[in-house]
């Protein structure tokens, strides 16, 4: 296998990951927007009014990443580093606050409250999307690395799972009462 | 196909099947989790206790006119505590709501905080609480010994007080009026009872 084509795969592995993480979080918070315009309103970073249109507009452009993820352009990868960015920096400024008992709404109702886990996780999408940008794009994809690539991805993706459920799975079991706190 | 590629082919399928399992697992210790905390609301051992006088209080409500709060009026009282940053709190609102408006015969429910007037005006405006009276008093969440939020308290018809606890769905705010039909302090207390038989 060349270097170039071994870049590739590793690319497309990434933006296939990253726009299904996307996407999956995106349906998740339009399922219910006042919900999701709630959660945004807690964290605090900006007027009530901002917020719900911040809330009728971040699920959209994460849509739109994820489907430019999928394209062979720069545009997807760009686009998804701006987001993560923004929703790192306001998860940080609520952790510096030390209002970590929101939720962080990472796709809707998420019941997972803020943790550097979380900014740690961020880290990793937004890795992934620095080789997604870095890494050259092809308009076709030869039958095994199509495998490789699709079987990779879905391991990450369910990964990806995994490592919220645990994380709310031990912030649950850390402090049981810490739901109820207002 | 050379033995490399079949042999990473079944690598990919124990891989992906690992990691399924990991998420299976992750949730189920979720599940779990969910299962075994209390179902009902839960009492926490300060304050007036169950089936003593309740303090009485009276006080202005921010929607005009005076509250009497813990009083043997001949009807039952529900003394909701709460507080606008709470998310829980406003979930529960409106099955305050409807439950005061099943229960109007019988039942008053009175919503009680404290802290900033201003703050709490707004909230009052915003979530258009006109139905319920809505009380500040420090005095009164110290009277009760309230800690944690949202917290309920059911005065009976006599002043006594019935049940109370906390409370973070309609469960456990319908088990604390279910409580108080059964003389009971507390589903805890129940099955405390009931195991001991």
């Amino acid at each position: 296998m060349d270097d170039q084509a071994a870049s590739f795969m590793l690319g497309e592995v990434s933006r296939l990951s990253v726009a299904a993480i996307f996407a999956l979080a995106a349906i998740h918070a339009m399922r219910d927007w006042t919900v999701f315009a709630g959660i945004v309103e807690r964290y605090r970073i900006a007027p009530r009014w901002l917020s719900v249109i911040a809330a009728r507009t971040v699920p959209p452009l994460e849509l739109a990443a994820a489907a430019a993820l999928l394209v062979p352009s720069r545009a997807g990868a760009a686009l998804g580093l701006c987001l993560m960015a923004s929703f790192t920096a306001a998860i940080v400024l609520n952790i510096a606050r030390g209002r970590v008992s929101i939720d962080c709404g990472c796709g809707g109702v998420s019941g997972q409250t803020l943790s550097k886990g979380l900014v740690l996780r961020n880290a990793g999408i937004m890795a992934g999307l620095v080789v997604a940008w870095g890494t050259p794009t092809r308009a076709t994809i030869g039958g095994m690395t199509a495998i490789g690539v699709l079987c990779a991805s879905a391991a990450l993706i369910a990964l990806y799972f995994a490592a919220n459920q645990l994380m709310r799975n031990f912030q649950q079991f850390g402090v049981p009462s810490s739901r109820s706190l207002s | 196909m050379t033995a490399l590629a079949m042999s990473n082919v079944l690598l990919w399928i124990t891989n992906i099947a690992l990691v399924l399992t990991v998420l299976a697992l992750a949730r189920q210790i979720g599940m779990l989790n969910e299962r075994v905390t209390p179902v009902g609301a839960l009492t926490m051992d300060h304050g007036p206790k169950v089936g003593e006088a309740s303090p009485v209080f009276t006080l202005p409500s921010l929607g005009g006119g005076e509250v009497v709060v813990g009083a043997a009026t001949g009807r039952s009282q529900l003394l909701f505590f709460l507080s606008p940053t709470c998310p829980v709190c406003k979930k529960l609102l409106p099955i305050l709501r409807s439950l005061s408006q099943h229960e109007r015969t019988t039942l008053d429910v009175v919503l009680a905080s404290d802290g900033d007037f201003n703050e709490h005006t707004r909230f009052y405006q915003r979530e258009r609480l006109m139905p319920f009276p809505y009380v500040l008093s420090t005095d009164l969440g110290m009277a009760f010994r309230i800690s944690k939020l949202p917290y309920a308290v059911v005065v009976g018809p006599a002043g006594l007080i019935s049940a109370k606890g906390l409370v973070n769905n309609r469960e456990q705010i319908e088990s604390l009026l279910i409580a108080q039909e059964m003389g009971v302090a507390s589903l805890q207390e129940y099955r405390a009872k009931t195991h001991k038989r």
